[in-house]
């Protein structure tokens, strides 16, 4: 892993869950490494706020969890999206492309 | 939805624990590995894979610890542990829980005590319908209340125009014959709008009429419940029956109910009308109408506020008019003195009630804070102690009682700190309190 990868940034660790899952169902540490891979190192996930996040997410009815065995036969959490996760994923990606773009807007306004 | 999801996971949390925490422990422990394996497929060796997978999640127990603080299960669970660390110091000092138990046993069975007096006199209202709207009226003499005159009460019924009824009344104390032996009661002499100013009709027969209160009137009593089952058994036919007192017939027009309490006069029994002379009452004044003897009390017509009574009232005091002339005794000169029936009830010993129950709240606090001091105290000379089970070493830790897993946990890190950073190959449990049970789940790592 590069040493310059920082934390996720505030706010958008759910968000990152969400569109990951929405490849696969996965476990806490496929997560992890699925976004530390995509954003090619530059996030990286602490694992305490992953399995709470995990946790509020299975909690709100966007995830479901269940115990299955992983290819290497340990057994592992998997999670998976939910209907209501997916309408979630969808409304946080248009909230985001939203804000990017204002904060995008701003910058240029500025330079 | 996911309402529902908080409630059923977090119960379900809360009522099987150990399966909640051994997912979680199975879960983080699941992560570790994967992420040595991840290591180790990177080319590192295993001690090397294993050493960076713990440098990634830190410390275990922390993070089951953070993942675990999550839900609103928490509060239940960690009130839970403080009763239960509570009850522990209770029992470990039986001593001091015996002093503190019969202390507040004290101090609330006081207070419980002089509320239950003091309420009914000071704060709930009198059993009377609209009994807000009853008021006392008394003459003043010198700034204190004293009674009035019939004359008084004649002028102020004639003149009020805010009270639907003004009555007055004086004890009177029969004796009472005709039965197996004679008895002296105690009773009130009433005018007829004494009821109607109280609020409550009799149950048996009815209530007395103006016809019946004027001079050489007949001769009528209600009974109190009381007295008619104490000396007439019950009769439900006495209405109309006669009855002999001080050697004169009088006819029972009516009984009062079993509930009925006469807060003016609370051990009356029996009530006749007052029937005084009026013929004469602006004419001479050397009657017993003009004597001061009575008590008198109002009710307000529905709307009507103290403050408007007593206004009204002060008026006519102040106006006298020569249609109603005063005998120099009740010029009323002085003004009246107008109170609500409750607070004139009360107006004596109020402020004698109050202070009783203001020391009792006083110690009654006390008692609270000597057993919280005393608490606080216990628990402080007692240090927790953490003891390594593989290296038989104890040590104290931390003044402060770890009620919570998450002090224990950090309890830990301290005695991490004493073997080193690693602290690896202990799987040691940590006893709190010398000679108690280990909190089995903690292990270090």
């Amino acid at each position: 892993m590069s040493e310059q990868n920082t934390d996720v940034i505030q706010g958008t660790l759910d968000m990152l869950i969400l569109k990951t899952l929405s490849l696969e169902p996965m476990h806490g540490f496929g997560i992890a490494r699925r976004v530390e891979q995509i954003s090619r190192g530059v996030f990286k996930v602490n694992p305490g706020s992953l399995l709470t996040a995990l946790q509020r997410l299975e909690r709100a009815g966007w995830l479901d969890a269940e115990w299955r065995q992983t290819e290497n036969s340990r057994r592992a959490k998997f999670y998976t999206l939910t209907r209501a996760g997916k309408k979630q994923l969808e409304i946080e990606t248009v909230e985001w492309a939203r804000r990017t773009s204002a904060i995008a807007r701003l910058l240029k306004a500025a330079g | 939805m996911s309402l529902w999801r908080q409630l059923t996971h977090g119960l379900r949390s809360l009522m099987n624990r150990t399966k909640a925490d051994q997912d979680l422990s199975d879960e983080v422990r699941q992560y570790f590995e994967e992420a040595t394996a991840a290591g180790m497929a990177r080319g590192l060796s295993a001690a090397d894979a294993r050493r960076a997978a713990r440098l990634e999640l830190g410390n275990l127990s922390a993070v089951q610890e953070q993942v675990r603080s999550y839900g609103w299960e928490n509060t239940p669970r960690a009130f839970g542990a403080d009763l239960r660390y509570a009850a522990r110091q209770l029992r470990g000092n039986s001593g001091f829980t015996i002093v503190s138990v019969l202390t507040l046993a004290l101090g609330v069975g006081a207070s419980t005590a002089i509320f239950s007096v003091v309420n009914p006199i000071l704060f709930e209202p009198l059993p009377y319908p609209h009994s807000s709207r009853i008021i006392t009226i008394w003459n003043t003499y010198q700034g204190a209340r004293t009674e009035t005159a019939f004359g008084t009460y004649r002028e102020l019924v004639e003149r009020s125009r805010l009270l639907d009824a003004i009555t007055v009344f004086e004890p009177w104390q029969p004796a009472l014959t005709g039965g197996a032996r004679p008895e002296r009661l105690n009773g009130q002499s009433v005018s007829a709008s004494y009821f109607r100013v109280i609020g409550v009709t009799p149950v048996l027969g009815r209530n007395f009429q103006p016809s019946e209160d004027t001079f050489r009137g007949p001769k009528v009593v209600i009974l109190s419940d009381r007295l008619w089952r104490r000396r007439f058994n019950s009769d439900q036919t006495i209405v109309g029956h006669e009855v002999k007192l001080d050697g004169d017939s009088y006819t029972v027009v009516g009984v009062m109910p079993h509930l009925f309490e006469n807060v003016l006069s609370p051990s009356t029994e029996i009530w006749s009308p007052m029937q005084y002379d009026t013929r004469q009452i602006t004419t001479n004044f050397n009657r017993g109408e003009w004597g001061l003897h009575l008590h008198l009390a109002g009710r307000l017509k529905p709307g009507g506020s103290l403050e408007q009574g007593r206004h009204e009232l002060d008026q006519i005091a102040r106006t006298p008019l020569p249609e109603f002339p005063r005998p120099r005794w009740a010029s009323l000169r002085q003004g009246l003195i107008v109170d609500s029936l409750q607070d004139d009830i009360a107006h004596s010993i109020k402020p004698a009630l109050l202070a009783v129950l203001g020391a009792v709240i006083v110690v009654l606090t006390i008692c609270v804070r000597e057993c919280n001091q005393s608490a606080a105290r216990t628990e402080r000379s007692k240090a927790w102690r953490v003891w390594c089970s593989s290296c038989s070493r104890s040590r104290t830790v931390a003044d402060h009682p770890a009620t919570h897993h998450g002090e224990l946990v950090a309890c830990f890190a301290r005695w991490r700190s004493w073997h080193g950073a690693s602290g690896n190959g202990c799987a040691g449990c940590c006893s709190t309190q010398p000679g108690r049970t280990a909190a089995s789940r903690c292990h270090c790592h």
